[in-house]
């Protein structure tokens, strides 16, 4: 199989599993769990684009002629996703926060266990 | 009867990922024919805004940009303000926990154990040390600010840890708006000398020296030391509160 299909099914995959976890998933944690490996999909199959065979990372470390350029990886693809992973570890952070009060509130972080025992105030 | 609904809607969501991978338009899709100019080129060959030399070798100097890795030279350099943005949600998300983990009853640290506290200190030495190097050189080889700053947050955690005084996230808020305020300060110098918010006003060097691409240095030291920042008081409010959930 060709390596950049089976980078590109890895990524697809990921993406489908996690959101698979996201809508099924009861425990508030394992909900979080499953963003992150969708999250994991998403910057795989971004960094794939920038995916060529045998090419070299985009570093100058030799002398090269500006109008054939040698096989270097796309740099693009590569810095979005580490904006993309920055903003993933402040989902992540930010709803684990939540996550804490949400327990505080209801003493557990099981959605469905507060759906049987919840009480109308008011 | 969850379940299968998810798995519908997983096989919808499967179809529409695969046909925009597939999607034959030009422009479109994850494998396009073979384009004569992608962006990437004039970011390698350096020239965005003006004429590309003819050949770049290490040591070059009057590039548009000196920085010898590239993905650094476009993360800071060509879309730095981009990377401000970023660092913004950074301050959001510090701010945010902030705000919902505060006002706690502090708890009682257990003690640390006799490995902690020997081997802590040389760790955390080595820990800040590659930290450091990470950041500082961004330009050169893989890595910069970000990575850099996680790890000196692990070390910071590591301290934190073994010495077992409860943090407190005040220190690392101001220490990291002052690196957010001097990012936009230098945004605003490059403004003022050279007509564009975050324009590369201190030249370039020699490309692949320690001391080139002075402005991704700089600009690389300051996010390693928000990042670091940031992380730290994110552990230290979560820190804070691991006994007040019960009380």
């Amino acid at each position: 199989m060709n390596l950049t299909v089976l980078l590109y099914f890895g990524g697809f995959s990921l993406i489908l599993t996690g959101f698979y976890g996201v809508l099924t998933g009861k425990n508030l944690i394992r909900v979080i769990l499953a963003l992150g490996i969708m999250e994991a999909g998403v910057n795989l199959l971004l960094v794939t684009t920038g995916f060529k065979p045998k090419a070299i990372p985009p570093i100058i470390v030799k002398s090269f002629k500006t109008l054939s350029l040698p096989n270097f990886a796309d740099p693009l693809p590569q810095a979005l996703v580490l904006t993309s992973i920055v903003i993933g570890f402040g989902i992540t952070a930010l709803s684990l926060a939540l996550i804490v009060k949400y327990n505080e509130e209801n003493g557990t972080i099981k959605m469905d266990e507060v759906e049987n025992s919840e009480e109308v105030v008011e | 009867m969850n379940k299968v609904a998810a798995l519908g809607v997983i096989v919808i969501l499967g179809i529409f990922i695969q046909m925009a991978l597939h999607d034959s338009n030009p422009g479109k899709g994850a494998f396009p024919e073979k384009s004569s100019s992608l962006v990437a080129d004039s970011y390698l060959t350096k020239s965005v805004s003006q004429k590309a030399p003819a050949e770049i070798s290490p040591g070059d100097t009057k590039l548009e940009n000196g920085a010898a890795n590239v993905v650094t030279s476009v993360v800071v350099d060509y879309r730095g303000f981009d990377t401000l943005g970023e660092v913004t949600i950074l301050f959001a998300v510090a701010a945010g926990i902030g705000l919902f983990l505060k006002k706690r009853p502090h708890f009682k640290p257990r003690q640390p154990g006799t490995i902690l506290k020997t081997l802590v200190p040389l760790a955390v030495f080595f820990i800040f040390i590659t930290g450091s190097y990470v950041f500082l050189h961004g330009h050169l080889t893989p890595g910069g600010g970000f990575p850099g700053g996680a790890m000196m947050a692990a070390g910071v955690v590591l301290l934190a840890l073994s010495i077992r005084k409860s943090m407190r996230s005040v220190f690392f808020k101001i220490l990291e708006s002052l690196a957010g305020i001097s990012f936009v300060a230098i945004g605003l110098i490059g403004l003022y000398t050279k007509g564009s918010f975050l324009q590369n006003f201190l030249g370039a060097g020699a490309l692949g020296n320690l001391y080139s691409a002075w402005l991704v240095m700089i600009l690389y030291f300051i996010i390693g030391i928000k990042v670091a920042a940031e992380l730290s008081s994110v552990i230290a409010d979560f820190d804070q509160m691991e006994e007040g959930g019960k009380q």
